[in-house]
């Protein structure tokens, strides 16, 4: 995933993605409790923080394009 | 002189009318990169008001949350969110069609747009009618007003984008080429991040 505000598909990508992690946090909250929600949310959020952390490490170890 | 710097002109094979063009740069575009500055900043807008409610609700807070007295229209909330997040599919589904040069999807697609966020408005009103407590009544009302208002007064700024948007499609604006659809671009960014600024509202106030 490229800048997610450098085009709306990027965003809408962004968005898709916000919509399926809170579709458990909401289900969860609603038929077990909040505090299972809120634990969900927290192992998404650490989910989320390492996929982001690895695909930035991934691209700085490639090398840059020349511009044209 | 004045007939040399034509001369050159003509050699250069285009007439530029008005100031020089301003420097550029070749990764995004100015329309792209000024929403991205406004999105930005939009984002510390709202990190500030939830800091304020984690504030009130975690630090300034002795009993339950919401307080007593308080019960927040869950079910209303709910359908509310899925009428705004079908909004995003619909102005996606727009601008596809927009791609793929099929107009009558671009102007139906910005249409339904419009009436879902008209809709999620005019729903966010009458839950502000009869929920029965106002930003007055005590620290949770005034953050409550205070958040789902702001968003709503982003989806109000949004719907003047998509007015614009959908005034332009009818009147036959809007092509294929990337440039000749930045102004669908750009709205479509900004709804789709008032979208996600909702979800995160809802599940927040509402939910947890």
């Amino acid at each position: 995933m490229g800048n997610p505000f450098k085009s709306e598909a990027e965003m809408f990508r962004v968005l898709v993605a916000v919509v399926v992690a809170a579709v458990p946090v909401i289900a969860l909250a609603l038929l077990v409790g909040p505090v299972f929600g809120l634990i969900v949310l927290g192992v998404e959020l650490g989910v989320g923080v390492g996929v982001l952390w690895r695909a930035l490490r991934r691209r700085r170890a490639e090398p840059e394009e020349p511009e044209g | 002189m004045e007939s040399a710097s034509v001369a050159a002109g003509h050699a250069h094979g285009h007439e530029h009318h008005g100031p020089p063009e301003a420097h550029a740069s070749s990764r995004i575009d100015r329309q792209t990169l000024g929403i991205l500055l406004f999105i930005v900043s939009e984002v510390m807008l709202f990190g500030a008001f939830f800091a304020s409610y984690f504030f009130l609700r975690v630090i300034s807070n002795d009993g339950g949350w919401p307080p007593e007295g308080f019960e927040l229209p869950v079910a209303v909330a709910f359908v509310n969110t899925c009428i705004l997040v079908s909004s995003s599919f619909t102005v996606h589904w727009a601008l596809e069609a927009v791609r793929k040069g099929n107009r009558r999807g671009l102007q139906m697609g910005l249409a339904l747009t419009w009436l879902l966020g008209a809709t999620f408005l005019f729903i966010q009103i009458n839950e502000y009618i009869h929920i029965g407590f106002s930003a007055r009544d005590g620290s949770f009302g005034s953050i409550f007003y205070g958040l789902t208002g702001l968003h709503g007064a982003h989806v109000f700024v949004g719907l003047l984008l998509l007015s614009f948007a959908n005034i332009r499609a009818w009147r036959g604006h809007f092509g294929p080429e990337e440039k000749d659809h930045l102004g669908v671009e750009v709205p479509g960014i900004y709804w789709h991040f008032v979208d996600v600024m909702w979800i995160i509202v809802f599940v927040t106030v509402y939910i947890l």
